[in-house]
């Protein structure tokens, strides 16, 4: 199931920022992706809450900033 | 008429819209691929002045652009900067030569009175704080206008989230909601006269999906947008026929095809009496949309038909149905024959004597809209869902036949185009079939009949009238029984492309008449591959395995029958020979091994 989860992330995050899926692991986020900047952690929010029928509260919308800390938080809502 | 030639570029527009779902993360990934395809479509720079954030709406805008044939770029002015924006002759909005400036300002950001404030207005007050918001919205069009060619879409402005008397509001001498009516009605007004300047309904956009879900608290506060998912995608749609209105010019005619599209079903296969259409469900979808289409009509658009069909037959239905909303004599052109679509809209653009560039074609089958699109990339073709009750839906947001404005030309009746055609002599050019037909890549895969197989075998040949030179049907008994004689060879057909399975799709069966000679009892297709020349794969198949078996010579027979008219041309076409003194006859030399069309990856499955 979680790989399923993380599969899901790791293209929604691809698509957000425009990076082959591929070259995503678990510590890529703001610090490795040059693309990743405020407006996309915006198209990053609409697009997980899309992606997964969730809606993330603020403070936990602006802390993904990993894709790690994203998986992470997509498990918790979804348990 | 020029022949056009295919562009791969385009292609690829046309396979990446063809990604997108509803999800956000299939827009952002569309847009991104879309950006360096621009000048495949309509370019054009849009600059929006924004009161709020409004590059969270720019990749669903390039998105539904160029669905509907736009190559957006946008630019959003830093947001709350209007005037500076429009006055400074060195601002972006200047340095960016826009083809079309956006100014979307929302009173809760820049007239509070308005908002929060409006119970500490006095009613003599109100149309103060009423006529000063409009005259900055509609000043700055006027100042736009004498500083730019570019044209001008205005918002205005929707209900609010909040009104602040609260439940009092609709008792007070000019409530909240009455007062931002009276604005939308001066801003429009002010508007008419400021030439190239239209307005952008944001308040029917905001109630056509309700104020709740146009107002987003959390991504007010975080993105200073404040607009919710489901309100961007809605205005990103509106706001791009909007931009189409802008770009470029109405088109003039509608191209409908008949199976699936005006009735459900398939009018060779199911008959008149077989077809989806009338009072009841799933019939009257297609009477309702039959419906929608006369209203297009009304308003001025010609209507024509391009169906792969037998004439008659369709002629007899409108003649005959008694559901049938349109009547034949309402379409200005048809084109109903099994020659392929991109010449049939041709011929129908030069019988109105009307550009190609001002169709729009609507067909429910996607290899259909891909060949079209391909060939005559001039051609609006319609994005049609596969679900039938969304047919109006998308033909009306696909703002093919928008007009910004209604003047008494657009509402010129259809019929006088009509005689325009009888005097005309088609002329049909073909285009580029194989490579749309490399683009499909097709894979056929050819396996012997058996078990599994069986029943859907016994199925098509009992329902396929069309592509089926002889029309035998057998039950499974009588089927099983004639492949275990002697020599006997039954194949089965799977067609799979880009757009998915097609299922079991044809069926050929040979019979042994004597030690060299082999003949085709049955041989059938699916009218829905038809075209793409996956005959030639089966019946060289066929062919193989009888050579094999040592015969030189495969006859075939045609037993003409009311509907199967599209066959006939099966044996010329796929190299066999008329045999003189036995007329409906033909023989196939088995001595050389013919190669299927190179576009073709033939997959034997089960080799014996």
């Amino acid at each position: 199931m979680s790989d399923e989860i993380s599969r899901r992330v790791r293209e929604v995050v691809a698509a957000t920022f425009g990076v082959p899926v591929e070259s995503l692991t678990a510590d890529s986020g703001d610090q490795t992706i040059e693309a990743w900047d405020s407006l996309n952690q915006i198209h990053l929010i609409v697009a997980l809450e899309g992606e997964f029928g969730i809606s993330l509260e603020p403070e936990d919308a602006i802390a993904l900033t990993t894709v790690a800390a994203i998986e992470h938080a997509i498990r918790d809502l979804k348990a | 008429m020029p022949m056009t030639q295919m562009e791969p570029h385009r292609s690829e527009v046309v396979s990446i819209l063809a990604t997108v779902t509803e999800k956000p993360a299939s827009y952002l990934a569309a847009a991104r691929k879309l950006a360096p395809l621009r000048s495949e479509l309509t370019p054009a720079k849009i600059v929006a002045l924004a009161t709020f954030t409004f590059d969270l709406l720019h990749p669903y805008i390039v998105v539904e652009g160029a669905r509907r044939g736009l190559g957006l770029e946008l630019v959003a002015a830093p947001f709350g900067q209007l005037e500076q924006q429009v006055l400074d002759p060195t601002s972006m909005l200047h340095a960016a030569k826009a083809d079309v400036v956006v100014i979307a300002a929302r009173i809760e950001d820049i007239a509070p009175e308005l908002t929060d404030g409006f119970v500490a207005l006095a009613p003599a007050e109100i149309s103060g704080a009423i006529t000063s918001h409009v005259e900055r919205i509609v000043g700055l069009a006027r100042a736009l206008r004498e500083r730019s060619g570019a044209r001008i879409i205005v918002w205005n402005q929707p209900a609010l989230a909040r009104v602040a008397a609260g439940l009092a509001d609709p008792s007070l001498e000019t409530s909240q909601q009455l007062a931002i009516a009276e604005l939308n009605r001066q801003i429009a007004a002010g508007c008419r006269d400021v030439p190239g300047t239209t307005i952008f309904d944001a308040a029917r956009v905001a109630a056509e999906i309700g104020t709740g879900q146009w107002f987003d608290a959390k991504l007010a506060h975080l993105a200073r947008c404040p607009l919710g998912i489901t309100a961007q995608l809605a205005v990103a749609r509106r706001l791009a026929r909007h931009l189409r209105g802008n770009l470029l010019p109405p088109c003039k005619a509608l191209v409908l095809d008949l199976d699936n599209t005006l009735w459900g079903g398939v009018l060779g296969e199911d008959g008149i009496g077989g077809i989806a259409l009338g009072d009841g469900y799933p019939g009257s979808v297609f009477k309702a949309f039959q419906r929608a289409l006369r209203s297009y009509r009304d308003r001025g658009v010609l209507l024509a038909i391009a169906s792969k069909n037998n004439e008659e037959d369709v002629i007899e239905l409108f003649s005959q149905h008694s559901d049938m909303v349109l009547r034949l004599d309402e379409f200005a052109a048809r084109q109903i024959h099994w020659t392929d679509k991109a010449a049939s809209l041709r011929a129908i653009a030069a019988d109105l004597n009307i550009g190609i560039d001002s169709l729009a074609f609507f067909d429910d089958n996607p290899v259909e809209r891909a060949w079209v699109s391909e060939q005559v990339p001039e051609i609006t073709v319609i994005d049609v869902p596969a679900d039938p009750l969304r047919y109006i839906e998308a033909l009306d947001e696909s703002g093919a036949f928008d007009h910004l404005a209604i003047t008494a030309e657009d509402r010129m009746r259809a019929d006088q185009y009509r005689a325009e055609i009888e005097r005309k002599h088609l002329e049909r050019s073909v285009g580029s079939v194989e490579q749309f037909l490399e683009a499909l890549q097709m894979k056929v895969e050819i396996g012997r009949i058996d078990a599994a197989t069986l029943p859907r075998v016994v199925q098509l040949l009992g329902k396929t009238n069309q592509f089926n030179v002889t029309t035998r049907r057998y039950s499974e008994g009588e089927l099983a029984a004639m492949l275990a004689g002697d020599g006997a060879i039954g194949l089965w057909m799977r067609i799979t492309d880009r757009y998915g399975d097609n299922g079991l799709v044809g069926v050929a069966l040979a019979v042994r008449d004597d030690a060299t000679t082999h003949r085709l009892d049955s041989f059938l297709m699916s009218c829905r591959v038809l075209g793409r020349q996956a005959e030639h794969a089966l019946l060289f198949a066929i062919a193989k395995r009888a050579r094999l078996q040592g015969a030189t010579t495969l006859l075939g027979e045609f037993i003409p029958s009311k509907k199967n008219a599209p066959a006939v041309r099966f044996f010329d076409d796929t190299g066999f020979t008329a045999i003189g003194d036995r007329p409906n006859w033909w023989s196939f030399d088995l001595a050389p091994d013919p190669q299927p069309p190179r576009w073709l990856q033939i997959v034997e499955v089960g080799h014996e």
